[in-house]
């Protein structure tokens, strides 16, 4: 299956960055602060078969529409024109645009960033579709073809800081990749097969993402968190998946451990009790979360926790800790 | 449907209550009632849901299952109660009952360790009711019961607080073992009672619009 990445630098950076803080679950940590929105964004003068470049840009206005319509965010995108310019060339321009990467045959897409080591501000974010795929703008989907405004709403979450989700199932293909099964994020590493365009419509969990680097003053009225620890014989399992499942809405949520105590966040959630699961990460390319040089732990049984977890508005309920065993 | 079979069975009984207290003798006036009491809530079912994740063909692949409910609940209550004419009071009844929240899980994808899930849960309430007595027997006495209120339900160590709007119907008993006289001394007795209890909002897990519960209500009374 084709895969979507973030630029190996940035992941490799931002992964650090990831592995040394406990802030959430996949949160880059980098996000565009409030006097740069709206994020002012050119689009790469260049059409290619089936997509012309106003159908992109018109394609990439409703994928940040689809972010700046989750609920009480602050969130807004700016077309500033067609340019020359390709994608992925530091010049202070966020450039959107297809680029031909034969190089990268299982690669969709790719963000590039740039941004402040320290205050981790984003100043410039670029995204490439790959033009070596067939792509559609067709309302409905092209069942022969990429859907443009399915993956440009994922790259999009990465230009707005947020990495991947391991909320699906896949099983291994033939030949290399990953097949999905089933997944219930936009920011799932794997993208539905061609023609298929549900990644144009957020999910639970990337609401909870984008509201928790983007929320205003009544995201953090009314949104709650879940936090705690994983452990095994009592050590903290880094890289554990944790899965907050609210049986009165059917939304699902998801964070990761990010630490060696193995403490997780899982952030943006409306208040209500919550059915909470840990689970080995072993669904999608450790790399497509963390860099190559960490240690994740995969070698322990999913569980459930034993209480419902309450989440209230505004707030953190108690801190819990899940204790796995090993497989 | 439901709801429109319990109300007309409601308005039944206090039909049947009206005309048979009509033909009971009158019993002693009381003017007032301090009762103090337990409750036993029984078992409320609070949905099925699924963790679903979306397949490509936009079908569901669901990750587990969870059956959740509401288990057997204790609690206490005290009421005042005043008869606003023969035979009809009003009482004002405030609440506490601790229950435990339950989920089952079934079906986990991944065959994932599963224990029970549960919660304790605290609700405080408070609820207005009419009592109609329609037989009395020397020292004991029926009634027909209905009233409504509101109650907050508390999880979790008291970290998330819902309101909800409850009800409640049913047939009771009330009986005397030392009768007062008015202004002299104080009547003391026992009343039993159950009913349907009935709940809206609150802490949900995968139910939806109104729930009923049976209980069981025993109250030491007193009236003066």
């Amino acid at each position: 299956m084709i895969r979507r990445r973030v630029t190996s630098l940035a992941v490799i950076a931002l992964a650090l960055m990831l592995s040394s803080g406990v802030e959430a679950y996949l949160l880059f940590g980098i996000s565009w602060p409030p006097g740069s929105l709206p994020i002012r964004y050119y689009v790469t003068n260049r059409d290619v078969p089936g997509v012309t470049a106003l159908q992109l840009q018109t394609a990439t206005d409703r994928a940040f529409g689809a972010w700046a319509g989750a609920p009480n965010v602050t969130l807004g995108s700016q077309f500033a024109g067609f340019v020359g310019a390709n994608p992925h060339v530091a010049d202070g321009a966020s450039v959107i645009g297809f680029v031909s990467r034969p190089d990268l045959p299982r690669v969709l897409g790719q963000v590039f960033f740039q941004y402040d080591m320290v205050t981790g501000v984003i100043t410039e974010s670029d995204i490439f579709l790959n033009s070596i795929f067939e792509w559609s703008v067709a309302p409905g989907g092209d069942v022969n073809r990429f859907d443009v405004q399915s993956v440009m709403t994922h790259e999009l979450g990465h230009l707005l800081g947020l990495g991947h989700s391991a909320l699906g199932e896949t099983e291994p293909r033939a030949g290399g990749g990953r097949n999905v099964l089933g997944k219930r994020a936009v920011m799932f590493p794997i993208a539905y097969p061609r023609g298929n365009v549900a990644d144009r419509t957020l999910e639970a969990d990337d609401l909870a993402g984008i509201s928790d680097i983007y929320g205003n003053a009544e995201a953090n009225r009314l949104l709650g968190s879940i936090s705690g620890r994983v452990t095994l014989n009592g050590a903290g399992v880094f890289g554990a998946h944790v899965t907050a499942f609210n049986p009165a809405t059917g939304a699902l949520s998801a964070g990761y451990a990010l630490d060696n105590q193995g403490r997780f966040v899982i952030g943006g959630l409306p208040a209500g009790l919550y059915i909470v699961r840990v689970e080995p990460l072993d669904d999608i390319d450790l790399t497509s979360v963390f860099s190559e040089d960490t240690t994740v732990n995969i070698n322990f049984r999913p569980m459930f926790y034993g209480k419902q977890v309450a989440v209230p508005a505004g707030g953190a309920g108690p801190s819990i800790e899940m204790q796995v065993r090993a497989k | 449907m439901k709801h429109a079979d319990l109300a007309l069975g409601l308005a039944g009984v206090l039909v049947a209550a009206g005309s048979a207290a009509a033909q009971t003798p009158a019993s002693p006036a009381r003017a007032k009632e301090l009762s103090a009491g337990v409750v036993w809530a029984g078992p409320l079912s609070f949905g099925s849901a699924n963790a679903d994740l979306i397949r490509p063909d936009g079908s569901s692949l669901t990750l587990f299952e969870t059956k959740n409910s509401l288990g057997p609940g204790f609690g206490v209550r005290a009421g005042l109660a005043f008869e606003v004419r023969r035979g009809l009071w009003v009482e004002v009844v405030p609440g506490w009952t601790r229950a435990s929240l339950r989920t089952e899980i079934g079906r986990d994808a991944e065959n994932a360790d599963i224990g029970p899930i549960r919660a304790r849960v605290m609700r405080f309430s408070i609820e207005g009711a009419a009592l109609y007595y329609f037989r009395v027997r020397g020292k004991t006495a029926w009634f027909a019961r209905g009233g409504g209120g509101w109650a907050k339900e508390l999880a979790d160590g008291n970290a998330l607080a819902e309101d909800a709007v409850t009800g409640s119907g049913g047939l009771g008993l009330r009986h005397w073992w030392r009768e007062g006289q008015r202004g002299k001394t104080k009547s003391l007795g026992l009343r039993a009672e159950f009913r349907l209890d009935l709940r809206r909002g609150g802490l949900t897990l995968a139910e939806r619009g109104w729930r009923a519960a049976p209980a069981a209500v025993g109250h030491l009374i007193v009236g003066f």
